[in-house]
């Protein structure tokens, strides 16, 4: 579980410390162990589920609507620098 | 270059919507960074995709078009990974069943025939773009990114490595954009719009080499990364099997220390989005609206209009082109209009790197410099000199033959100058009566000289000979 949690947190260029680390590995063996009892349920003659009602082809016509005001795209933010968004740089 | 040499391109062109893939933000207008945003292309927090139709249906038609089979149903799936360019953590693309598969294209590449196998054909939207600050891609204090991009769709194309040269790649491409310019789902006018990942080998792994914008840098990014591969193998090293990055201002690649591999991406169906059923009528109306493409209007021209191959190629290699010559073929001489259309009007364009809706030329200008060369008002290398004129500025073509003093010396003037060279000529005159034929070949020149290039060196060798057997 070691390994997975260092893998996961790469991806997601999360740094944890060794502390996190510990926790999250008994979290995550939790979780999974959890979802591993759906391995217990026979789903051999079942078609997957893709969505809970039967939708399809929902689509829109491509036609332009309003977009967002300045003050609307950063209101959620402090991180504003000249009209960007500033984000962390990943290497 | 090695015999071993496999290139397959991932290739993303812009699809010619007018609102983005899943919002109804605008694909083109104002440029100020965030100007064209929404809750949904900035991934806030309970906003959900809207697919559209158009874009879907423009996927539809670049599969068939392409020869691939298309599903009966097809869905989006998300792709997660960890990047600002991407807000919402994940990018909405095809994966499991994308709109196509198993297709091809043929081009030609010096006049030989070539296949590329396409793999798959899949709608994805576009992330921001972000721009680095403090320094390089890998050292930047941070990011700054701009979403306006985000949510663009984009058509992107899976070769099979079946490209064996740098060349032949770029030559892909350019039919590729042909293709989707003749069905009117790609503006070919930004080259770029085309962006390519390259997976080269040279006999042993191969290297992915991303981020390569346009025709020209392609072929370029993979001369370079080619030559890389060869010079280790020649220093007795392996090729690793690795990413990396073309660097367009050095024209280098470089490595890339991230690793991620398909599993990484953990895709999971789009549960926000329906599935898609490409019904049959559908499925058969879409495919009625492909128009001919590029290789079959090349074929029609030389069956049809007795073009030359070469002429045909060039003409068919440019939609708008092909329009204007379709429509002047129709009212004036096809070989003219072909010739001035595959030769005079190709080569200002090519010259100036423009494709012909960019260039001020038009089907009327086209078509008063046809009438006049008919007419006999020009010669043929005038009318080159007039479209070198009024491609890259809107004038007028007879005003550019007046202020050129273009006027095909042609008649009585023709006769006049005929008369005044050989009287001037006596010698020349003499040796030709007497077996030596260059001396025609000098006197023609001394017409042509004296009329100033304006007189038809045909018209001229025929009146001059006309004179002389008198
Ligand atoms: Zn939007």
């Amino acid at each position: 579980m070691k390994e997975e949690v260092e893998r996961v947190s790469s991806l997601a260029s999360i740094r944890l410390s060794k502390e996190e680390k510990e926790g999250l590995e008994e979290d995550m063996e939790n979780i999974l162990d959890w979802f591993s009892r759906l391995d217990e349920i026979e789903t051999e003659d079942l078609e997957p589920a893709f969505h809970p009602i039967e939708l399809k082809n929902e689509m829109r016509e491509d036609e332009v609507e309003e977009t967002l005001d300045e003050d609307e795209v950063f209101q959620n933010t402090e991180n504003e620098e000249e009209g960007f968004f500033k984000g962390p740089s990943i290497g | 270059m090695s015999e071993e040499i496999k290139i397959g391109l991932e290739t993303h062109l812009q699809l010619l919507t007018d609102s983005k893939l899943f919002c109804g933000c605008p694909t083109t207008g104002e440029d100020n960074p965030n100007s064209r945003v929404c809750p949904t292309c900035l991934g806030m927090p309970g906003a959900r995709p809207r697919l559209n139709k158009r874009a879907v249906e423009m996927g539809i038609k670049v599969a068939l078009a392409l020869g691939c089979e298309t599903p009966e149903e097809m869905n989006f799936s998300r792709k997660t990974y960890f990047y600002p360019d991407m807000p919402k953590n994940f990018q909405i693309t095809q994966f499991s069943v994308p709109v196509g598969k198993n297709g091809e294209v043929t081009m030609e590449l010096d006049g030989k025939e070539k296949t590329v196998r396409i793999k798959r054909v899949h709608i994805e939207e576009d992330p921001g773009k972000t721009k680095h600050v403090g320094g390089a891609v890998t050292s930047s204090d941070y990011v700054l990114v701009d979403y306006n991009r985000s949510g663009i769709p984009l058509c992107e194309i899976v070769t099979e490595p079946d490209l064996k040269s740098p060349e032949e790649a770029r030559a892909f491409l350019r039919k590729l954009a042909d293709i989707f310019e003749y069905l009117e789902v790609y503006d070919s006018s930004d080259e770029g719009t085309i962006r390519s990942d390259a997976n080269v080998s040279t006999g042993g792994e191969r290297a992915e080499v991303k981020n390569i914008t346009g025709f020209k840098d392609t072929e370029k990014a993979l001369r370079y990364e080619i030559r890389r591969q060869e010079n280790l193998k020649k220093r007795g090293r392996e090729v690793e099997r690795e990413t990396r990055a073309y660097d367009d201002s050095s024209g280098t690649t470089k490595s890339l220390r991230t690793k991620e591999e398909e599993a990484d991406y953990g895709y999971i169906f789009e549960p926000d989005l329906t599935k898609i059923e490409i019904r049959s009528d559908w499925k058969e109306r879409l495919g009625e609206e492909i128009p001919e493409l590029p290789h079959e209007k090349k074929k029609r021209y030389v069956k049809e209009h007795g073009l030359s191959k070469e002429m045909a190629a060039a003409i068919c290699s440019d939609f708008d082109l092909a329009k204007c010559f379709e429509a002047l073929a129709k009212e004036k001489d096809t070989k003219l209009v072909g010739n001035i259309l595959s030769g005079p009007v190709k080569k200002v364009l090519n010259y100036n790197e423009i494709r012909f809706k960019e260039s001020e030329l038009n089907r009327e200008k086209l078509r008063k410099v046809v009438e006049m060369v008919e007419s006999d008002e020009i010669t043929e290398r005038n009318a080159e000199m007039i479209i070198r004129d009024i491609a890259v500025e809107d004038k007028d073509p007879e005003k550019v033959k007046e202020e050129k003093g273009f006027g095909k010396v042609t008649g009585d003037k023709l006769e006049g100058t005929v008369e005044e060279v050989v009287k001037a000529n006596k010698e020349a005159v003499k040796d030709y009566k007497q077996g030596k034929d260059e001396a025609l070949n000098h006197l023609v020149g001394q017409i042509m000289k004296k009329s100033g290039g304006n007189a038809d060196p045909q018209d001229a060798r025929k009146l001059l000979m006309e004179r002389i057997e008198e």
